[in-house]
């Protein structure tokens, strides 16, 4: 009997905690949800009010608690077998209360409607997306210019949106913005940090701009054409044609080097290995007509040869060439252009027979 | 600006971009088309009046027109001549009128002696047989021997035309260039040498090899102002009337004003807009006025001529290759394909095929000159301000 009651006491504790501790829960969660998308009321006075409520609860519980084991005591003396089903009113009222205001800040329409303006929204930066590079293939002398705008335009539709999706649907008040952003930062500190590093990346490329849409950089060994820089990511298109995505986090602290810096053109560097003892001047003639006759040659800049002498294993001199290439994406056919040509010219006029005489 | 009038630049926008029909909104179209004088039967365009257009450089210093500034300038180019001994250069766009103008500069170089190279100049032995025509010195073997010519009595004045047609863009390429500008320093003492070269070589060899250094004077040909070449062209029309049609495409305004003008009015408004048409298609640039106006002549039919303005189709966006191309042949004038294959160093059938697809599309022409058996290409100059665009747009290069 004593085993039954203790049980029986147990079980009424245990029940009452089950009550408890979700009613606790649930305005927890009504709270967060208060602080985290606001109210028309002033935030601290619902919060003081739902503590209010909440220790009213606990009070309610503990005395229905006590009352409960008074009342076991009774039976255990009338022998009576009957377990007590009491909630209090109150608990319910609260309850209800809380449920009702968190609808009312979370309904399904307004679910509906951030996801209809964020697919919306989605749409119209794929939209400027393509627009954007329509107008740089049509006007591809000022490529570069508007493809630097497509990441800034896509950032500025997703701030406008959000702003505006959250000062219509939840009309939030500066206490609980503060409120939210503390909160946020806190679990995002922890849980997310990884995603927050990157877009913070991403917001620091896009506005200290270390290189843009177009430019030719060189990461951690990747080098090839930005064509895409993302909140989270960016995307490079090497050389081989294959596209590299790195993390905005990995790209702010490392070495960038970028070969154009939002110009159409840049350098190229051609290298050319010769034996040593060359004749210098005929080289040096045929190297730099190689440089100004080929087709993607950036005219309106100069070409300069220069010689090096190298006396490692192989002795042997260095013929760097470097001259702008009329637009960066042709380099590696600029390259490849003024090799074949020179290298064909230099065996024509018997440079390399030469050496071999000496 | 009144209401009315951006109401219709509006209306002038969305028919032109937005191919709306201007007549589905608000005016008939039949009943626009009697506010034109129109012809049902289409009379075959008489050559003798074709001819009239013809493209040939002026012989007469009487007829050139609207190049007074740029013969006062070889006056004193000539002037300075005496006295810094430095040579002269004239730079020039396709079909401005550079020919025309050498040879009114008779009047004031009446000794000169004009060597007009029309194709391109490969060897020394060439070059020399050209010039010692223009020297007088038929003895003559080599450059060198050329710079030691005797002294002739007075003064030489030689007009080299064309002197792009001495390189060639490829290695080893420019020695002839080279060698004849070392002649001409080594005998400009004794010579006025008078040289002319098209704009986009002119650029071109400027930038990489500083040509325009080797001239102290350099003359650019400005466009040739409008009302001239509206001159020019009645002077040409003389004894016919012309009568102005209503365009293929015109704007809303020009579609409104001729509804509510009468037929005099009418006449007047079409005319305007047609040499408006012209002279942005020409740009003062004498033989693409020719060209437009001979493409506008719809029909000639009893000592009338009726002009509709042309309408250039859009060539399209070319490739990379083509414009590679159509470059390569600015800067030389004209190209033969061996010589194309050289300078793009691709393969001898590439080229050509590339050549005939831009012949295919109406952007090049060949001609054949005596003595040769490959034909020459050259840039169709009615595709010549959209050939430009696009080399400008794509290959970045500042040429306009």
């Amino acid at each position: 009997m004593f085993f039954y009651n203790k049980k029986n006491i147990d079980n009424q504790y245990s029940n009452l905690h089950f009550v408890n501790w979700n009613i606790v829960f649930l305005l927890m969660f009504t709270c967060c949800t208060f602080q985290v998308f606001g109210q028309t009321e002033p935030s601290d006075l619902i919060i003081d009010s739902l503590k209010n409520k909440s220790e009213q609860v606990i009070k309610d519980s503990v005395v229905v608690a006590e009352e409960a084991v008074k009342e076991d005591s009774k039976e255990e003396e009338k022998e009576e077998e009957k377990p007590v089903e009491q909630v209090p009113g109150e608990v319910r009222e609260n309850l209800n209360d809380a449920l009702d205001k968190a609808t009312k800040i979370i309904s399904p329409a307004k679910i509906l409607t951030i996801i209809i303006a964020s697919l919306f929204v989605w749409l119209t930066t794929k939209g400027t997306n393509w627009m954007y590079r329509s107008l740089a293939d049509s006007f591809n002398r000022h490529r570069l210019r508007i493809l630097r705008l497509q990441p800034i335009t896509n950032v500025i539709l997703w701030i406008i949106t959000i702003y505006v999706l959250v000062m219509t649907l939840f009309n939030p008040t500066p206490e609980t913005l503060w409120a939210l952003m503390g909160s946020s930062a806190l679990a995002l500190g922890f849980a997310a940090q990884d995603i927050v590093k990157n877009i913070f990346g991403g917001l620091l490329i896009i506005f200290d701009r270390p290189f843009q849409v177009g430019d030719r950089i060189d990461i951690n060994g990747n080098y090839g054409e930005v064509v895409r820089i993302g909140i989270r990511n960016t995307d490079i298109n090497t050389l081989d044609d294959s596209i590299v995505t790195i993390p905005n986090s990995k790209i702010i602290s490392e070495h960038i080097s970028n070969a154009n810096s939002g110009a159409l053109d840049c350098m190229v560097v051609v290298d050319l290995w010769l034996p040593i003892g060359i004749d210098v001047e005929r080289v040096r003639k045929i190297a730099f007509e190689a440089a100004i006759t080929s087709r993607y040659l950036n005219i309106d800049k100069a070409v300069t040869v220069l010689f090096f002498d190298h006396f490692d294993n192989h002795p042997a001199t260095n013929v760097k060439i470097k001259a702008y290439v009329l637009d960066a994406r042709y380099e590696k056919g600029f390259a490849g252009d003024v090799t074949e040509a020179a290298k064909k010219a230099l065996s024509e006029a018997g440079i390399y027979e030469a050496v071999r005489q000496m | 600006m009144d209401f009315k009038n951006i109401f219709y630049k509006v209306i002038d926008f969305a028919t032109h971009y937005g191919k709306l029909s201007y007549e589905f909104l608000f005016v008939d179209e039949k009943e626009e088309q009697s506010t034109v004088e129109e012809v049902q039967e289409r009379a075959e365009i008489p050559e003798a009046y074709l001819q009239r257009f013809r493209l040939h450089p002026l012989q007469d210093a009487k007829q050139l027109e609207g190049r007074d500034e740029e013969i006062a300038m070889m006056q004193r180019a000539y002037e300075n001549w005496k006295i810094t001994r430095s040579p002269l250069l004239i730079v020039g766009e396709f079909g401005a009128g550079m020919t025309s103008l050498l040879n009114a500069s008779s009047a004031i170089y009446p000794h000169a002696r004009i060597l007009e190279n029309k194709v391109n100049i490969s060897s020394d032995e060439e070059l020399v047989n050209e010039l010692k025509k223009g020297l007088d010195y038929p003895e003559a073997r080599t450059l060198k021997d050329l710079e030691t010519l005797p002294k002739h009595e007075g003064e030489q004045v030689i007009i080299f035309e064309n002197i792009e047609r001495l390189f060639l863009r490829k290695i080893h390429g420019f020695h002839l260039l080279e060698d004849f500008l070392l002649l001409v320093h080594a005998t400009k003492k004794d010579i006025f040498w008078v040289a002319t070269i098209n704009q986009y070589s002119y650029y071109y060899l400027n930038q990489v090899i500083g040509f325009g250094a080797n001239f102290l004077s350099v003359i650019r040909l400005q466009p040739i102002n409008n009302q001239l070449i509206e001159g020019v062209i009645q002077e040409r029309n003389k004894g016919y009337e012309c009568v102005f049609l209503k365009p293929g495409t015109s704007s809303g305004t020009l579609n409104q004003q001729l509804k509510n003008s009468d037929a005099l009015t009418k006449q007047g408004l079409l005319r305007e807009d047609f040499f408006n048409k012209l002279h942005a298609f020409a740009g003062g640039n004498i033989s693409q006025a020719m060209l437009f106006w001979k493409r506008s002549v719809a029909y000639v039919k009893e000592k009338r001529v009726y002009v509709k303005a042309y309408e250039p189709k859009p060539i399209g966006q070319l490739t990379l290759e083509e414009l590679f191309v159509l470059e390569a042949i600015l800067q030389h004038t004209s190209l033969s394909n061996q010589e194309l294959y050289a300078i793009l160093r691709n393969s001898n059938k590439g080229s050509k095929l590339i050549l005939e697809k831009l012949m295919e599309n109406n952007l090049l022409y060949a001609k054949t000159y005596e003595g040769q058996f490959e034909p020459e290409y050259q840039i169709n100059l009615l595709h010549l301000n959209a050939i430009k665009a696009q080399i400008h747009g794509r290959l970045n290069r500042n040429i306009k």
